[in-house]
């Protein structure tokens, strides 16, 4: 039986993915333990971790509740990345792939899980070196954090649109606004936690799974939504990564105040018919952004994406109030309402420049806040 | 008079350049190759090496002395797209910001050079030529540590301050270098025009050079637009216009192609040049280059000059190894790396052949000597500087695993 750790609703955190260029043609490069060991050499109370591929390194923030003071935590954990950065001539950028890596340089950090999943699932690990932002929000119990992964479904292309920066992999442009999702499914084990309604039910489908030696843990899960019961929360875990930490705390606060509102709408209850158009409206928001159609299950209503985040933040107006997200909302709003999106700022970029390296120039520059 | 048989030519008694280019490319790759089958470990380089000395003047003399004469315009070609590949990966930016790097290179640079120079002068070797002999020592081979770093694919701090230091070394090398031809100048009292103007001239001749050319590709860069083909074609004939400029105006092409690359670099403010891959064409000038290094190589030195050799090679190892240990905490390196990037640094560059011939062109008898204590040391630094090199990426865990 998995144990559920009960956590204080509504707090939250994120971790970040982040990509190690070198500075010469801004390509990947290994840098993740030269990297921790310039940071480690003081102690800084931060997380920070390396990732499957030697080029990537997470970040972590700790738990919050008021996104300003997550902001504040993350602009510090920047500071000590960017000096150890620059110490060591590396740049960090954001965005949720490379735009011309190849595969096939990547190298697998050498821990014994990484080498296990490497060594499972052969060249999908290092196709994994991409990049995302992960959202967790603290829940009362684990009944709770299955009917919160289950109502958060239908909002996923939200998440999907407001944080796509991966229009570019490979060295090609791929016509999608988020590249990063798709390499993701071509793991067995991605997709969807099954329609199960409450944590019992959960557990019942996790010991088959574990009986049929097909999982261990529950990272053994590639899903785009999860309950985590270690930290007692749900993690989101569509975004990429943004390419300002800005947009970043924006999305964790508006995964939050949408938390808010189902905590607190006790009427509503998730429905299966959500992922009767669940992965046609994930392929809309990857392929799309903010101009993908969404059709809702419930009602058969199609929408654009951009409509529907506005007439989300519209209905989360009040939650906003009380929980103080109103300001974090508002950026996203104006983003929304412009068609902003960073896929689109990459794009624009690479018109102007007509290089890819001068793109991952300009995105680390944005990231490391030295433009 | 004319037969039938006038119209074939008479049996050649030598290789032309084009066909010893051709014998010494092939051989060298068989040469690298068949030293792969034996010693897996072993990096091309030296198996490049080894086939040049078998086929060179020393062995077997299939490429003679006047073909090699012959042939050093590929091989002029060839180490100007070395440097200028050096150059541009080195960031003067980085080296102001991070001061420990640079002191690493100055310090590794100048104690060695100290060190060398007293121990030539316990075996009673001339000062002048002690001193000379000493800054070729501070310079190791671009070349060497380039290819490796290529070959074994090494990313991250060892690799990338090897490379670095590199750079400082070579140009503090060429610096001291010319002083000792002032030095000679003097010696052979060649009137203090040739003392005082002779440096000034190769340094700052050099660097307005490859000021220029970088200006250069950045102008005609930006009006071509980012096609990388166009823009290799572009980097390729301004380096070969950089090493030809070079041998016209007397100047160290070393230097100009060094600036030629850093300028490149950090002028381009707006990315106008896409790094260019010149992996396809530098791969077969590597093959070229040593080759030609490895026939350049005279044994027989060896046989008198071993003892000043061998204490030579061991106190620049001492030296470099201690130093950057030392010195690893400012390098932000653990003990262990900051002792192989030391042990990385030890091959010896072949452009010190190149110095020493330019300078035998001065002042032949002066010169006999000085290339003969040259070639004893790089005929071994030459077979086994390039092994250090690799082991101590793959040590350091740089190397593509």
């Amino acid at each position: 039986m998995l144990e559920f750790n009960n956590s204080t609703p509504l707090t939250m955190g994120v971790e970040l993915e982040l990509q190690i260029v070198n500075r010469r043609d801004y390509n990947l490069t290994r840098g993740s333990d030269d990297l921790l060991r310039v940071i480690n050499k003081t102690a800084h109370g931060h997380d920070v971790k390396p990732e499957i591929t030697e080029s990537m390194i997470e970040i972590a923030t700790s738990v919050h509740t008021d996104h300003q003071e997550m902001l504040t935590e993350l602009k510090e954990i920047r500071a000590l990345l960017v000096a150890a950065a620059q110490k060591l001539n590396l740049g960090l950028a954001g965005g949720g792939a490379h735009p011309f890596q190849h595969w096939e340089d990547q190298r697998i950090y050498p821990t014994e899980r990484y080498k296990l999943v490497s060594e499972l699932y052969g060249y999908l690990a290092k196709q994994f070196t991409v990049y995302g932002q992960h959202i967790h929000i603290g829940c009362p119990s684990g009944d709770e954090a299955i009917r919160l992964s289950h109502l958060l479904a239908r909002y996923i292309p939200h998440f999907i649109a407001l944080s796509a920066s991966s229009p570019f992999y490979q060295g090609v442009d791929t016509t999608f606004h988020s590249s990063r999702l798709t390499s993701i499914n071509a793991f067995p084990l991605s997709g969807t936690m099954p329609f199960v309604c409450d944590w019992e039910a959960f557990n019942a489908y996790f010991n088959k799974m574990a009986q049929l030696k097909i999982v261990a843990s529950m990272k053994d899960f590639y899903w785009d939504i999860r309950p985590k019961p270690e930290y007692g929360t749900v993690e989101i875990r569509v975004c990429d990564t943004p390419l300002a930490i800005e947009t970043a705390v924006a999305l964790g606060a508006y995964a939050q105040t949408l938390a808010g509102h189902f905590f607190a709408e006790r009427a509503l209850q998730p429905l299966q018919e959500t992922y009767l158009t669940y992965t046609y409206n994930r392929f809309q928001a990857c392929r799309f952004g903010l101009g993908g159609t969404l059709i809702d299950a419930a009602g058969g209503a199609q929408t654009t994406i951009q409509d529907d985040i506005l007439r989300t933040l519209q209905m989360l107006a009040d939650t906003a109030a009380d929980l103080g997200t109103a300001e974090a909302l508002d950026y996203l709003r104006q983003r929304a309402t412009a068609g902003v999106s960073d896929a689109g700022w990459l794009r624009a970029c690479y018109a102007r420049s007509g290089s890819l390296n001068d793109v991952v120039r300009q995105q680390s520059a944005a990231w490391m806040a030295v433009a | 008079m004319t037969t039938p048989a006038s119209f074939f030519p008479a049996w050649p008694h030598t290789l032309n350049v084009l066909t010893a280019t051709g014998v010494i490319l092939i051989l060298g790759l068989l040469g690298a190759h068949l030293l792969r089958r034996l010693f897996p470990q072993v990096p091309a380089v030296t198996g490049y090496v080894l086939t040049g000395m078998l086929i060179g003047p020393a062995a077997f003399n299939l490429i003679n002395v006047s073909l090699l004469n012959d042939i050093r315009l590929v091989v002029d070609l060839s180490l100007g797209l070395v440097l200028f590949e050096l150059g541009r990966r080195v960031d003067y930016k980085w080296l102001l910001r991070e001061k420990g790097l640079l002191i690493t290179g100055v310090a590794l640079s100048s104690v060695t050079f100290v060190a060398l120079f007293a121990l030539l002068l316990q075996f009673g070797i001339d000062k002048v030529i002690a001193s000379m002999v000493a800054a070729l020592g501070m310079a190791t081979s671009p070349a060497v540590i380039l290819s490796v770093v290529r070959e074994v694919r090494a990313e991250g701090q060892v690799s990338e301050r090897m490379l670095n230091i590199v750079v400082i070394g070579n140009a503090l090398a060429f610096v001291v270098f010319s002083m000792g031809v002032a030095a000679v100048h003097m010696e052979y009292q060649a009137g203090w025009k040739s003392y005082v103007l002779h440096p000034i001239y190769l340094l700052i001749g050099s660097i307005l050079l490859g000021a220029l050319m970088s200006r250069l590709l950045l102008w005609i860069g930006r009006l071509l637009g980012r096609d990388s083909q166009t823009q290799l074609i572009l980097v390729l004939a301004l380096i070969a216009a950089t090493v030809g400029i070079g041998a016209m105006f007397n100047l160290s092409a070393l230097i100009a192609l060094l600036t030629f690359g850093i300028a490149s670099r950090f002028r381009d403010a707006g990315y106008a040049i896409v790094e260019p891959d010149l992996s396809q064409f530098t791969s077969l000038f590597y093959v070229a280059l040593f080759v030609f290094a490895g026939a350049n190589l005279e044994p027989t030195h060896l046989r008198t000059l071993w003892p000043a050799a061998l204490a030579f090679i061991a106190l620049r190892l001492a030296i470099t190894v201690c130093l950057t240990t030392a010195l690893a905490h400012l390098n932000d390196l653990p003990l262990r790396k900051g002792a192989l990037l030391g042990f990385g640094l030890t091959p010896l560059s072949g452009f010190n052949i190149l110095l020493v011939q330019h300078a035998v062109g001065f002042y032949p008898a002066f010169g006999t000597q000085l290339s003969a204590l040259v070639a004893a040391v790089l005929i071994i630094l030459q077979v086994v500087g390039p092994i250090c090199t690799r082991i101590a990426l793959v040590a350091a865990g740089e190397a593509k695993r």
